[in-house]
């Protein structure tokens, strides 16, 4: 198996990426929405019913380790649209659980378009290459809930947790920055950079947002980021099911997939 | 993957990173024949680093009795169930550490454990195992057996943690073998938790990153043993610094006491990762049970052990456990005493063979009171 794995990667990181989206493409029209859609962006809002939708398959992801070898969701419906100034993704799929928490039990829904820096061509799906960075935006489900009700705290999950020492706590990782840890935010979408598998990075400016609903078994969440490009590149798309434990490397994918933003 | 020296299972094995040693290895000897499991240890350690929410289950320091206690629940079964058949033939190791043969699409065997597994520290604390019968009396020796086994992170040689984390998030420091989880990279995927064989990595969900051990670095970089070495009541515990192997010296402790008389085991050698607390075996308990848990060295451990008396410059080393703060890298004794060094080579502990003898009379006349306690 492992040997499959490193002759994969080896022959993936001779191959040239095929041109973007030679099966498929994303078309993402221009709407006069106004600046204030962007930030706080609805899945629900009018705009959207115009906008073509165009289904995307995902595959799991066992290209490096951990692995998936079945997805836990297998598609996923896409709109774009942008007014020239920013760009919004709607992305949605099927997922019964609504999943915000995180601990050893649990693990956060989770979403994440991913943009080449450089030319798609060269720039491998799978998290960038060394030279070819990717910008991804993720969005996580608790990071929502941090904003739309509160931080989560242990008796949100184990209600008869106790504990009388708390005031000489530390905690190590919300004093050394780490984004995950912040008490307070202000997007649920974080800005990321990567080059290659481990690394992720996050960005010092971080300008995305983005917000989800969870209604009738599924998840429709819109991010948006400021406009980089014009006329033509690529997004990939990862998906994460709290409900099977994805997290991390564990996830559903789908490779680039040509993007056309359309003057009009 | 590359091949690396394991010297606990005396063979080469996979490790996906290459062999490198730091400069200098953080290494325990714990003594499982004087530990009361009281637990000092623990609450010095819970007090120091993991008082802070989202530690409640969270104790980097434990101790469980064996054989039915466990903390997390059941982790050691379920690592020995992971790892599938573990013969020794000799010194070395016949079957599959935790790197070799993982499950497709996983870096390490491991298993993750549910929050409510941590949820009993003490469970099974004081049982025995076996039965006692009826009318059964203490006769020298008990029928039955069980034993305290301290444990903390072994800031491994070859950590599962690192080798598990898909972000490099935890690292090995060069100076002193110390591994930690960078608490900026984690990303909380819970690889480290469930690879760890000794369930050291414990998950936070409230910074939703992982924590562990740190040894109590801020304290060894000014020459000091970490807090549950410093408390331990039972004066069980010696820290200090582990050669790389070949390059013992008989005059550090911790060399002579693991390298040289292998007096002191590692806790499940097999399963790969070098761990580098080691244990002085119970004398007490089955050798089965013992040559599971620490692996091929037990009957020589614990005879080396049990003759201590007829070998001054052992017991000379025994003697330094629990009687300094500061760590010791040289030793040596007199008729007398044992004497501890620092790395400056300033003696900082003098320990005599025999404790001087006090008599006293059982009348105190100066305060006008008998010195004994019952009315
Ligand atoms: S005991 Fe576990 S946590 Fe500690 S270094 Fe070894 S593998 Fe990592
Ligand atoms: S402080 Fe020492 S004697 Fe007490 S439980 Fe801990 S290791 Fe055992």
């Amino acid at each position: 198996m492992r040997n499959l794995t490193s002759i994969a990667i080896t022959l993936l990181s001779l191959w040239l990426w095929p041109a973007a989206g030679a099966a498929q493409e994303i078309h993402a029209p221009y709407q006069a929405v106004d600046g204030a859609f962007f930030s706080r962006p609805d899945p629900n809002a009018a705009v959207w019913q115009s906008i073509p939708e165009t289904t995307v398959n995902l595959l799991p992801q066992n290209i490096t380790q951990p692995s998936l070898f079945q997805t836990s969701v297998a598609q996923l419906k896409v709109k774009t649209l942008h007014n020239k100034k920013w760009l919004a993704v709607r992305l949605e799929w099927q997922d019964k659980t609504k999943d915000q928490a995180v601990s050893l039990d649990h693990a956060s829904d989770a979403c994440a378009i991913q943009f080449p820096v450089k030319e798609a061509e060269k720039t491998s799906p799978f998290m960038g290459n060394k030279g070819f960075p990717v910008a991804i935006l993720h969005w996580k489900a608790i990071w929502q809930k941090d904003i739309e009700d509160h931080y989560q705290q242990v008796k949100d999950l184990y209600p008869n947790t106790y504990n009388e020492t708390y005031r000489f706590g530390i905690q190590a990782a919300i004093d050394a920055k780490n984004p995950l840890s912040q008490p307070k935010r202000q997007t649920p979408v974080e800005r990321l950079m990567a080059e290659g598998f481990g690394t992720l990075t996050t960005q010092a400016e971080q300008n995305a947002s983005g917000w989800g609903i969870h209604t009738d078994g599924k998840w429709q969440v819109v991010l948006a980021r400021p406009l980089q490009d014009k006329g033509k590149t690529s997004i990939a798309f990862a998906l994460w099911e709290g409900g099977d434990k994805n997290a991390g490397a564990k996830k559903n994918y789908a490779p680039w997939v040509s993007l056309i933003l359309e003057e009009k | 993957m590359p091949k690396v020296k394991n010297w606990q299972i005396n063979r080469e094995m996979e490790y996906p990173y290459e062999e490198k040693r730091p400069k200098k290895q953080v290494a325990y000897v714990f003594d499982t024949n004087k530990c009361i499991a009281c637990q000092t240890c623990t609450v010095a350690c819970k007090t120091t680093w993991t008082s802070g929410q989202g530690q409640e289950q969270m104790f980097w320091n434990n101790v469980e009795t064996k054989p039915y206690g466990f903390y997390p629940k059941a982790w050691d079964v379920k690592l020995l169930k992971t790892m599938g058949r573990q013969d020794w033939e000799g010194q070395t190791y016949q079957g599959e550490t935790v790197f070799e043969n993982p499950p497709a699409g996983q870096r390490v065997k491991g298993h993750l454990p549910a929050y409510e597994d941590y949820a009993h520290p003490n469970i099974g604390e004081d049982e025995i195992f076996g039965l006692i019968e009826k009318g059964a009396f203490f006769s020298g020796m008990h029928n039955a057996w069980m034993f305290y086994m301290a444990r903390i992170c072994n800031h491994c040689t070859y950590p599962a943690c690192l080798a598990a984390c898909p972000r490099k998030a935890i690292y090995k420091r060069e100076e002193d073998g110390v591994v930690l989880v960078d608490q900026t990279r984690c990303r909380g995927y819970k690889e480290c938790v469930k690879a760890c064989p000794y369930k050291k990595v414990f998950f936070n969900m409230v910074t939703r990153t992982s924590e562990k051990c740190i040894a109590c670095y801020p304290l060894l970089e000014k020459g000091e043993q970490p807090r549950c070495v410093q408390t331990c009541i039972g004066k069980i515990r010696l820290q200090g610094w582990l050669s790389e192997p070949g390059k013992e010296d008989p005059n550090n402790p911790l060399d002579y006491i693991v390298r040289i008389k292998k007096a002191a085991l590692p806790l499940y050698p097999q399963s790969g990762t070098e761990p580098n607390v080691y244990y002085i075996p119970p004398v007490h308990v089955p050798r089965e049970f013992l040559l599971q848990m620490f692996g091929a060295g037990v009957e020589e451990a614990i005879q080396t052990y049990q003759t201590v008396r007829s070998d001054p410059k052992l017991l000379a080393a025994f003697l330094l456990f629990g009687n300094t703060p500061k760590i010791i890298t040289k030793f040596e004794h007199t008729n007398e005493a044992a004497i501890g060094f620092d790395e400056k080579g300033n003696e900082v502990v003098r320990v005599p063979f025999r404790e001087p003898f006090f008599e006293r009379e059982m009348f105190d006349a100066k305060l006008n009171v008998y010195r004994h306690n019952t009315a």
